[in-house]
């Protein structure tokens, strides 16, 4: 396959440069020709491609290893920012406040701030550096309702407290050497600023900064910062898929940097139909991308309105699937929701297994069987009590988390009669919550080990509840398929209080709307087939949206279509 | 960008329980650097070192860590190497390897363990920076290499078929990127291939064997035989290969045939090959092992000097950019005195066995100046930032190989002195190279020295010797060097003998004796003799007797100042003092000059008899020696003896008499005489001066 003239411009053009690159636009394809060219006859020098996530990463790794090897091997580098700060920015001084240690970096803090006065635990990860000091920034940890909720109601005096304390032990961390995120992009920009680094110059030809979007001003300051050191920078983005908003990225800073300006339009993914609804949502008015696809038989889009959310959208999805050999996707903003289209409402992901856990735990302990099966039922618990993720609880319940489960557990094995899992069951319904609390929803809901079947299938107690059909789809955030492509993609738009705001959006092309922002990812993961499943009431506002552009869309009503559980099997 | 004066290079190598070595920092000299000393000195140490921390540039590793590199009773070895004089890209390059992010040196350290009991192997570990923090990008150290061309033992087998690797890899480098010209060369092959297939002995050949097999195979489908030669490739024409020289009319079939001498002279051009991939990496080490094995020494110097220059080219130039630095760096053993001289003695780095309790002891007593939290222990867990919370390493639990305990056991380390750290300054350094460049003395080459001023007096030392020494303290002087320096400007090879560095903590000699004459001045040439005319003595003190020894005779030591002879021992012994070794010195001085000397024993008895052997030995210089033999007792032994030299050296000056060949024919009486077991009466201070060489 040849590149397009655009892209060939994009490889030929010399200094730094702002591509702003549409979905499916061969992109990857075209930064390693950029790479290659500008290394050619240069063994001494290499290029950085700098992701933000490993994944991302990785899939340049994986095009490398086809394309250019020599790129995988120093002089290059392929990783994320933040490795490449802590490589070639911090380097042998380390972070400013350990010098010479080796730099640690960690995802999160895994540290909450325990303040009486703000009755809360709060997580150190809500707290974000500017100009030297630490400021409480809530966004950052989102997932934390819980969290959130109590931080707004503190006054400014108890938030400075709270800000100081933060500051003492991220001090307190970072003289060890440990580092997250934030800090670290916050010391490497300090030490950038301080002394050009005439190595870094030296040694990448191009210095290439992918979804770039994503990127918070910190990390258009290191831009900035690099480019005046003499690092030739390529800062490819698509503001569009900009859905990081909530830690503070803003694609529309991309703008500030005052770098020559390229476009890759031209989509190789999509087919019509998906390019023309995809442009429907975008925040810019313009002409759909144009299908670059010759092999593309343009089906339409197709929307599934719903009455409730649960697996007879994936069904009636997987109807649609032309074959088996179809790699399909259910995306939703929410995990939940991508869950419920096909029918795992809840749960670790393989019930089965975690009910083997228990079993081992219970027929034949091992101290590491049984701590296995503690951490399975604390988690539990957690979802009992309406904890999305660990450290969620303050301490009180976390202790009668840890405290109860070894309870269940050893009542459980305690007992003679039934298979483990029905054993823990009835374990767990004789538990009370703590007080002045009740459990989240039906026990089913939170506890979903299921026992193996087979072998002492003698002792089989009732079958539980949670043994139903779950179709064999992946489901994902949209967040993480983002950087991804399938063959099929369905879009779960979930009944919500906020659904009528998000169609506004949509409508009025609100740059400010991370909802639209997200759909428009979730859309353009589809190379052939894309669906929406849409609440009946929205289906016709949905489908005149999508429509707006030139998209064919095909409404398939429930029942229409009944699901074909030839194919089903068949994938199995 | 910085211009650096000096580019990349390997600065400093650290061995440390590494085979004979307890602890040895050794510095190389950016473009060459000639590691001297006797054998077993610890010379190829210091090339196996290298060897194991750089990549081989031919891709081939063939030396791999073992048991035998770590040293008696130590746990493990560890390999330091610092690379200085990097250029920005290269500070980009090995960036993680930096003490610091502006530091222009990059250090990398390579330990191994010895395997314990329930291991298989073990692997090496590499660590970065001063602190030994861990690798983060190891295929940059691929940028290091070298080329290593081993002693030259046996050329003709090595450029012979049982090693086609030579041959194949320069055919291999020649056809890098021409697919077209390779495949041509094998199409040939080929074509030859068939060609000779079709000979008739060949045809025949298979035929016979069709024929056989015909009747084994009747009734099958009837499979057929074929002759064939194997598909060629580079590998296999590179075995069929051999590399010849023709020299004028020899038969170039056979490479034994011609002089060995040139045998390795075509083996080290086809491992020179190799040095053409210096071109891929930063920095190439060109290992050369005893290039004096089989060369004779005008090709060790054309050869020593044809590396110093490719060094130097790659030093200088500017490579295109975008390709790699293209550095080369030499690094020679030797124990050819011959070699050593052909250099520059700041390219020399000797190395010698020293007791290993001193250095443990200075190194506990005063560790190195940079902080290393790892210096007092080797086998310390491995060196790493404090981590909280980090467990501590398996190995702490280890019992732990305390360095002294090392030391009772094996009765010495290896010291490696770089002359270009001793201090010399410019001028004495010239002089020392002159003077070897012109006697290829073995200054350099042995612990105990004795400096004479002319040839004269080196002649006869030996039969001296015999006079005086007993069989053992005999044996000891074997070992010793009697150098003759051509004047009286001792101070730069005492300089050099008894300098050391502070990497080292050890000097070159473990003794030096310096013999004298007093010289004693009249009043008009009171001052010291400057350089100049010290140089003036050296140039022509071969040639005879000369105005300024024969005046000074007439002159009474009483009333003169202190005699210059006096004066130099004097300044001898402060320097020596100075640079802390003076229990290393021993100066004696003759009275007046080594043939009045030997005549004015005050013992008459003694007297007597040394004038016996000199009348003998006088009488010996011309043919016919008769009237000179007859002259003597006149002329001589009627004087009194403090007079009796001034004559003499009169005498010789009358008939031109050289001195350098009087001391053969005295030598050769002395020598004479001792079969007879009659000892010549060696002046007292000469004694003491001979037995101050050989005792310890």
């Amino acid at each position: 396959m040849t590149l397009t003239a655009e892209q060939q411009a994009i490889v030929r053009a010399e200094g730094d440069l702002y591509i702003r690159a549409c979905p499916g636009a061969g992109k990857t394809r075209t930064l390693i020709e950029l790479a290659v060219r500008a290394t050619e006859g240069a063994p001494r020098h290499g290029v950085a491609f700098l992701s933000f996530t490993n994944a991302a990463a990785g899939e340049v790794r994986a095009r490398l290893t086809r394309r250019a090897p020599r790129l995988l091997r120093p002089p290059s580098f392929v990783g994320t920012f933040d490795s490449f700060l802590i490589r070639y920015v911090l380097g042998p001084d380390g972070l400013e406040r350990a010098p010479g240690l080796r730099v640690q970096f960690r995802e999160s803090w895994g540290h909450d701030l325990d303040f009486r006065i703000a009755q809360c635990a709060v997580p150190l990860d809500a707290f974000a550096p500017h100009q030297g000091k630490v400021f409480l920034r809530p966004g950052l940890v989102r997932s934390r309702y819980a969290v959130h909720a109590k931080l707004r109601t503190l006054d400014e005096r108890i938030i400075d407290d709270l800000e100081r304390a933060a500051e003492r032990n991220i001090r307190r961390l970072m003289a060890q050497g440990i580092v997250t995120s934030p800090f670290l992009r916050s010391d490497a920009l300090r030490r950038i600023r301080k002394r050009s680094p005439a190595h870094l110059a030296a040694r990448f030809r191009v210095v290439i900064v992918d979804e770039a979007q994503d990127c918070d001003p910190g990390d258009l300051e290191i831009v900035s910062a690099l480019r005046k050191a003499g690092c030739r920078c390529v800062v490819v983005a698509d503001p569009e898929q900009g859905i990081f908003g909530f830690r503070g990225a803003d694609p529309r800073k991309l703008d500030e940097l005052g770098l020559a300006g390229m476009v890759l339009s031209g989509n190789f993914r999509s087919s019509k139909s998906i390019c023309a609804a995809a442009a429907s949502l975008r925040a810019r008015d313009g002409d759909p991308d144009s299908a670059m696809r010759a092999d593309s038989v343009d089906r339409p889009v197709v929307v599934l309105p719903y009455e409730k959310l649960d697996e007879r959208i994936g069904s009636r999805f997987m109807a649609l699937l032309p074959g088996a050999s179809v790699d399909a996707m259910v995306v939703a903003h929410a995990e939940e929701h991508a869950r419920a289209a096909i029918g795992r409402a809840k749960g670790p992901k393989d019930s089965a297994a975690a009910g083997a856990v228990i079993a081992r735990a219970l027929e034949n302990p091992s101290p590491t069987d049984w701590q296995a099966a503690r951490r399975l039922l604390e988690a539990s618990l957690r979802r009992a009590l309406g904890s999305e993720r660990d450290n969620d609880l303050d301490s009180r319940l976390e202790r009668w988390v840890t405290v109860s489960a070894a309870q269940v557990l050893g009542c459980a094995a305690a007992m003679q009669e039934g298979r483990p899992c029905a054993r823990v069951r009835n374990a767990l319904d004789n538990l009370r919550p703590p007080r002045g609390l009740q459990f989240v929803g039906k026990r089913t809901e939170w506890f979903t080990c299921r026992d193996v079947p087979g072998e002492n299938a003698s002792q089989a107690s009732s079958p539980d509840p949670r043994d139903e059909v779950e179709l064999p789809l992946g489901f994902s955030t949209v967040h993480s398929a983002k950087g991804h492509e399938y063959g099929a993609v369905l879009v779960v738009i979930p009944m919500s209080g906020r659904l009528g705001e998000l169609l506004e959006a949509w409508d009025v092309r609100d740059v400010a709307h991370e909802g639209r922002a997200v759909l428009y990812v979730a859309a353009t993961r589809a190379r052939d087939l894309l669906a929406f499943a849409v609440p009946e009431a929205v289906a016709d506002s949905v489908v005149s949206l999508l429509e707006r552009q030139g998209a064919q869309v095909e409404v398939r009503a429930e029942g229409k279509c009944p699901s074909n559980h030839a194919d089903v099997q068949q994938r199995e | 960008m910085l211009e650096y004066h000096r580019p990349m290079h390997l600065r400093e190598l650290r061995l440390r329980n590494f085979r004979s070595c307890a602890d040895t920092t050794v510095r190389f000299d950016e473009l060459l650097t000639v590691l001297v000393g006797e054998n077993d000195a610890g010379k190829t140490n210091v090339v196996e070192a290298i060897r194991l921390v750089t990549a081989p540039s031919d891709g081939r590793r063939i030396r791999y860590v073992g048991l035998d590199d770590v040293r008696l009773n130590a746990s493990g070895l560890e390999l330091s190497t610092t690379y200085s004089g990097l250029d920005d890209t290269q500070r980009g390059l090995f960036f993680s390897a930096l003490p610091s992010n502006r530091a222009t040196e990059a250090i990398w350290t390579y330990r191994w363990d010895l395997p314990s009991d329930v291991e298989r192997r073990r692997a090496p570990r590499w660590t970065v920076g001063p602190k030994g923090l861990p690798e983060q990008e190891p295929e940059v150290r691929d940028f290091i290499r070298h080329v290593h061309l081993p002693a030259l033992r046996d050329a003709d087998r090595d450029l012979a078929s049982s090693s086609p690797g030579r041959i194949e890899f320069l055919l291999r480098q020649l056809l890098l990127n021409e697919e077209a010209a390779r495949e041509e060369l094998l199409a040939c092959a080929r074509d030859a291939s068939d060609q000779l297939l079709a000979q008739p002995p060949l045809v025949r050949a298979r035929d016979t064997v069709r024929t056989t097999l015909q009747p084994l195979v009747a009734g099958f489908r009837e499979p057929q035989a074929h002759l064939r030669f194997a598909e060629p490739t580079l590998v296999g024409l590179a075995r069929d290969l051999r590399f010849s020289l023709t020299q004028q009319g020899i038969d170039p079939s056979k490479l034994a045939r011609t002089g060995l001498g040139y045998a390795n002279l075509l083996y080290l051009a086809s491992v020179l090959v190799e040095l053409d991939a210096a071109d891929d990496a930063e920095l190439t080490l060109l290992l050369v092992e005893e290039p004096e094995a089989h060369l004779h020494p005008q090709l060790q110097n054309a050869v020593l000097t044809w590396l110093q220059e490719r060094a130097e080219q790659t030093a200088k130039r500017t490579p295109a950019p975008g390709a790699h630095a293209g550095r080369i760096q030499v690094v020679v053993t030797t124990h050819s005195p011959n070699l050593a001289a052909a250099m520059s003695i700041k390219h020399v780095v000797v190395l010698r066995p020293v007791e290993t309790s001193d250095v443990v002891t200075e190194g506990q007593e005063g560790p190195d100046a940079e902080p290393r939290p790892d210096g007092a222990s080797f086998d310390a867990p491995e060196p790493s930032a404090p981590v909280v919370g980090a467990e501590p390493s398996d190995d702490s639990a280890a019992p732990v190989a305390e360095p002294s305990t090392l030391a009772a056991a094996e009765p010495s380390n290896t010291a490696a002195i770089a002359i270009a750290e001793l201090g010399l300054d410019e001028a004495t350094r010239r002089k020392i190279d002159r003077y070897l460049d012109v006697t290829k003395a073995s200054l350099l080459f042995s612990y105990r020295v004795l400096l004479v001023e002319g040839i004269a007096e080196a002649l006869l030392i030996p039969a001296f010797a015999r006079c005086v020494l007993d069989k053992r303290e005999s044996d000891r002087l074997r070992a010793a060097t009697i150098l003759p320096i051509e004047g009286v400007d001792f101070e730069p090879y005492v300089r050099l003998l008894l300098a050391s560095t502070s990497a080292a903590k050890a000097c070159i000699a473990d003794k030096v004796v310096v013999l004298t004459d007093e010289d004693p001045t009249n009043a008009s040439n009171e001052d010291e003799p400057s350089d100049e005319a010290s140089d003036g003595e050296a140039a022509d003190g071969e040639v005879g007797v000369t105005e300024a020894d024969a005046a000074p005779v007439s002159a009474k030591p009483s009333t003169a100042p202190r005699p210059a002879g006096q004066r130099r021992a004097e300044a001898l012994h402060r320097l020596a003092k100075k640079l802390g070794a003076d229990e290393r010195l021993h100066v004696a001085v003759t009275p007046c000059t080594l043939e009045v000397s030997l005549l004015s024993d005050p013992d008459p008895a003694r007297a007597a008899e040394a004038s016996a052997v000199l009348r003998r030995a006088f009488a010996a210089c011309v043919t016919r020696g008769k009237r000179r033999f007859d002259a003597w007792p006149k002329r001589i032994d009627s004087l009194p003896p403090a007079d009796r030299g001034a004559e003499l050296l009169q005498w010789m000056k009358e008939t031109k008499t050289r001195k350098g060949d009087f001391a053969q024919t005295l030598a050769g009486q002395i020598e004479e005489d001792l079969k007879l077991d009659k000892r010549f009466p060696v002046p007292q201070h000469i004694a003491d001066a001979l037995r101050s060489l050989v005792t310890s």
